[in-house]
């Protein structure tokens, strides 16, 4: 109860609310701890967007398992619907674990490579009582489509035999199983061939429009950013440097008048 | 979609049925040899003695030369070879595979347990684990065997996995290790799927092809250890055994008697094509169970 007195307002109605979260690691023979998040604030709401931006290494992973409750934040608030993510308990973590949900990089990583492709998307239906048992297959068989595979053609099938684009398509859709309030994109294109990444950018903006999903898209590409930010109808953009979030607003404004140095850098750096 | 999902599908629109795991088993030529020795084996051993005449004993025959009676000769009470081999072939299969497992079995319970569960649990079994490994396996079962003396295959086959288990166990916790911190445990996480199920569908299929072929090695190992223990006499004598078949045949000069030849060879023979066996059954067993491996 405190908690919620004590952030305010904001904190209890946003989605995601984080105030001066930084992430430490302590490295074997440094005395001096590695700082990968270095007091990062912000927060989401119920259906928006949002890009983070920045180079390899500037803490943009990390912050993205903070988010989704892989990363124990060294200090800060991190805040879901007001509460604390790490210390969450019973039905406020159940409806956490279920609401916010992660997709990988490597999609070669993320599939199990001894499951069927309905093996590894029926568990989560069952864990949640999405569907009937009897109507899984079904339920699997939908999702497929939605992400724009067809079903009879993917849903006994090993991921050694899938492409990495299509591996990623089975990732978005596992990810989109449980309803999800808000997904982190964790450069959910970078491996993939391409031709390929903007029709799976384009999915994931479609349960955007579909379901309401919200979205942190990470990424080290400002033209990728700025595209998903644009076509899914706007949203914030977050700049990243060691750790800091240098620069945050909406993307049109950042794009056409940013204040950082380093985001101007980046900008720059996107040739048209 | 857009034009560019059109082209996903192309790629992979052929027919998506897997081959069934017999399919691929059996297209791999060694497994398929595998499993007709092993299978034959098992015929032979349970079957076998239903179908072909006990040998007897029969003084006026002893060392006889293979004849149409007996295709194999017969030893040094006259009976027949033959017989003698098929009717210790059900014992041998009892205690190798009970033998084998047992041993996979808690080598790979404990290797899971182990390798998931951090903690007192996980350092405790491997502690345990490690003592086991010290021991050295041939000597403690000789003793072993020499102290109980039984010729039970359940407790033969005890007797050769009292320390079997423990490299096994072993292998399989650092596999477990490693898998337990991949990223689609970690999804499996995120998803809040159970403990239950990730041990059970998410990291043992990945042991699987592993602990298979474990098995058919222990089953090998099993073989060796137990005919070694009868040839050397540490475990009770008894009619049908293969082991105190080849022990009788060099003991009555197989080796320099070209008659007995056949008496002192047929042991060896049936013993070299279950383990040939065995083997060609392990090559089939990783394209079964290994999906990484397995052909489109
Ligand atoms: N578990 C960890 N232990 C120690 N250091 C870590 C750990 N995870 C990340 N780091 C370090 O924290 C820093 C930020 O890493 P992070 O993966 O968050 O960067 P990133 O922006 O996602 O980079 P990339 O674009 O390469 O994915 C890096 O210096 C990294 O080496
Ligand atoms: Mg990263």
């Amino acid at each position: 109860m405190d908690e919620l007195q004590e952030v305010g307002i904001q904190a209890k109605t946003s989605l995601l609310y984080f105030d001066n979260v930084s992430v430490h690691f302590e490295i074997k023979g440094m005395d001096k701890p590695l700082i990968a998040v270095d007091g990062v604030s912000f927060s989401m709401n119920d259906g928006e967007l949002a890009a983070l931006v920045g180079e390899s290494g500037s803490g943009k992973s990390t912050l993205g398992r903070v988010v989704v409750g892989l990363q124990k934040p060294t200090s800060g608030k991190a805040l879901f619907r007001g509460k604390d993510i790490y210390k969450l308990k019973g039905k406020a973590f159940l409806e956490y674990r279920r609401s916010v949900q992660l997709v990988h990089q490597d999609p070669y990583a993320a599939l199990n490579p001894a499951l069927t492709i309905y093996e590894s998307l029926a568990p989560a239906l069952r864990r949640w009582n999405i569907v009937d048992k009897k109507d899984t297959r079904k339920a699997v068989s939908s999702m497929l489509e939605f992400v724009g595979l067809r079903p009879e053609n993917y849903i006994d099938k090993y991921p050694n035999q899938l492409s990495g684009g299509e591996r990623q398509r089975i990732c978005v859709a596992r990810a989109l199983s449980v309803r999800p309030k808000l997904v982190v994109a964790d450069e959910p294109v970078t491996m993939i061939d391409v031709s390929l990444r903007l029709s799976i950018v384009d999915l994931l903006l479609n349960s955007k429009k579909q379901f309401g999903t919200s979205y942190i898209f990470i990424t080290h590409d400002m033209a990728l950013a700025r595209y998903f930010l644009l076509k899914g109808g706007g949203g914030k953009l977050m700049v990243m440097e060691n750790g800091k979030l240098v620069e945050m607003g909406d993307v049109e404004e950042v794009i056409n008048n940013p204040k950082h140095e380093y985001t101007k850098k980046l900008i720059e750096s996107v040739t048209e | 979609m857009n034009s560019q999902d059109k082209g996903v599908e192309k790629k992979s629109g052929q027919k998506s049925q897997n081959p069934s795991s017999f399919t691929v088993f059996w297209r791999n030529k060694y497994a398929r040899i595998g499993l007709i020795i092993t299978v034959g084996f098992f015929v032979m051993g349970f079957i076998g003695p239903l179908v072909y005449p006990a040998p007897k004993i029969d003084l006026t025959e002893i060392f006889a030369p293979p004849s149409l009676a007996h295709p194999l000769g017969t030893d040094y009470l006259g009976r027949d070879t033959l017989g003698d081999i098929i009717y210790g072939t059900g014992y041998i299969l009892e205690v190798t595979f009970i033998a084998a497992l047992i041993g996979t079995g808690i080598g790979v319970a404990i290797g899971i347990a182990s390798g998931y569960f951090r903690g007192a649990v996980g350092s405790l079994l491997m502690a345990i684990t490690d003592i086991v490994l010290t021991i050295p396996g041939m000597i403690l079962i000789l003793v072993v065997a020499s102290v109980v003396r039984s010729g039970n295959p359940l407790i033969v086959a005890g007797v050769l996995s009292v320390t079997a288990w423990a490299g096994f166990a072993r292998a399989i916790r650092s596999q477990i290790l490693s898998l337990r911190s991949s990223i689609f445990v970690e999804e499996a996480r995120l998803l809040n799927l159970s403990s239950f199920h990730i041990i059970f569908k998410e990291l043992m299929p990945n042991v699987m092809s592993y602990t298979a072929i474990n098995f058919i090695f222990s089953v090998q190992g099993a073989l060796f250890a137990s005919v070694g223990l009868y040839f050397l006499g540490v475990l009770p004598f008894s009619a049908y055994n293969w082991g105190v078949m080849l022990s009788e045949a060099t003991s009555f000069g197989g080796f320099l008697a070209p008659s007995l030849a056949v008496y002192l060879i047929s042991p060896i023979a049936v013993i070299t094509l279950f383990t040939v066996g065995l083997i060609y059954l392990s090559f089939g067993i990783d394209e079964v169970f290994n999906p990484r491996t397995r052909r489109r």
